[in-house]
């Protein structure tokens, strides 16, 4: 990846045709990857759910580095914050929710069946 | 540090930062939605299950469709880097096309559904698929007027490419860029693990 640091024009982060090459490669072949798992069935389904995960969270990487350009010298201090703020919302609503759902519902009184 | 040339005008930091921050809270709108889609996944009510309905083709080819227009679109910032307009139209309008084909794919695969009696008043979790994916789908759609705008600012209106044009091109691709993450996380954890 080509990073310019203090750029001229002051975007963010910008890389040259390069970076968005690579970054294309490599989200491909995890999306191929991804997509071969669930239809081939190469893995038992407990293995797949963090195969296919785990390929997801490289990807969202792979995007943010090669296409987003995010990196420590382009990336102004409070974006960062901003961005490590929304990671942590993020974490709390998705996790937050599953927890107090699936709880709720292991908590539930059996149902009377219906008549 | 190389010298700027002087005809480059900087962004104010402040309008760079104020999308950026638009851009993650509209993260933890689509965050809510993904809670809302993983606790209501299995509440079919008697209706088709994802299994059933999800055509995993069809996903792959609008996720090709949507990684394709991001590739072409980063293309297109290193034309408006360089403040060139013939190649940067030229990549934009492949964008528009692979975004609009996105759209159309579906748009077409919500019709299917609809017609099949699988619309969002059907079961708890196609209210929860229609309006996360749906969400994302309005998303492309507003992000394709804005490129539309901002060619039809930069051809039709004859300014050509300002730096204010750059920035706000530098701002979009920002915005498309995030929309093909949401994507990712859309094909992995609703498609792919609903039919596993």
């Amino acid at each position: 990846m080509s990073h310019e640091g203090h750029d001229p024009n002051g975007e963010l982060g910008h890389g040259g045709y390069g970076s968005y090459a690579l970054g294309f490669g490599l989200a491909v072949l995890l999306t191929l990857g991804s997509f071969g798992l669930v239809v081939e069935h190469w893995l038992t389904p407990f293995e797949e759910i963090f195969a296919i995960a785990g390929a997801a969270v490289l990807q969202v990487l792979v995007h943010i580095f090669c296409f987003l350009h995010m990196s420590r010298k382009s990336t102004p201090f409070w974006n960062a914050i901003i961005f490590f703020f929304m990671i942590l919302v993020v974490g709390l609503l998705i996790v937050g929710s599953l927890f107090i759902m699936f709880s709720a519902t292991a908590n539930m009184m059996p149902t009377m069946p219906l008549p | 540090m190389p010298t700027a040339s002087p005809t480059v005008e900087k962004p104010r930091p402040e309008t760079i930062f104020g999308f950026w921050t638009y851009i993650m809270t509209d993260c933890m709108i689509f965050a809510a939605l993904f809670a809302t889609f993983a606790v209501l996944r299995t509440q079919f009510a008697g209706g088709p299950t994802p299994k059933q309905i999800f055509d995993l083709k069809t996903t792959l080819e609008e996720t090709m469709l949507l990684l394709c227009s991001s590739a072409s679109c980063g293309c297109a910032m290193v034309s408006v880097h360089h403040r060139k307009i013939p190649p940067t139209l030229f990549w934009l309008a492949i964008t528009l096309c692979l975004g609009a084909g996105f759209v159309a794919l579906e748009l077409h695969e919500f019709l299917g559904l609809v017609a099949r009696g699988a619309g969002p008043d059907r079961s708890a979790f196609l209210s929860a698929f229609f309006t996360l994916v749906g969400t994302h789908g309005l998303h492309v759609t507003a992000g394709l007027l804005w490129m539309l705008v901002l060619v039809v600012e930069m051809t039709v209106l004859g300014r050509g490419m300002t730096d204010k044009i750059a920035h706000r091109l530098y701002a979009w691709s920002l915005f498309w860029h995030f929309l093909d993450i949401i994507w990712v996380a859309i094909f992995t954890f609703v498609y792919l693990n609903s039919v596993r």
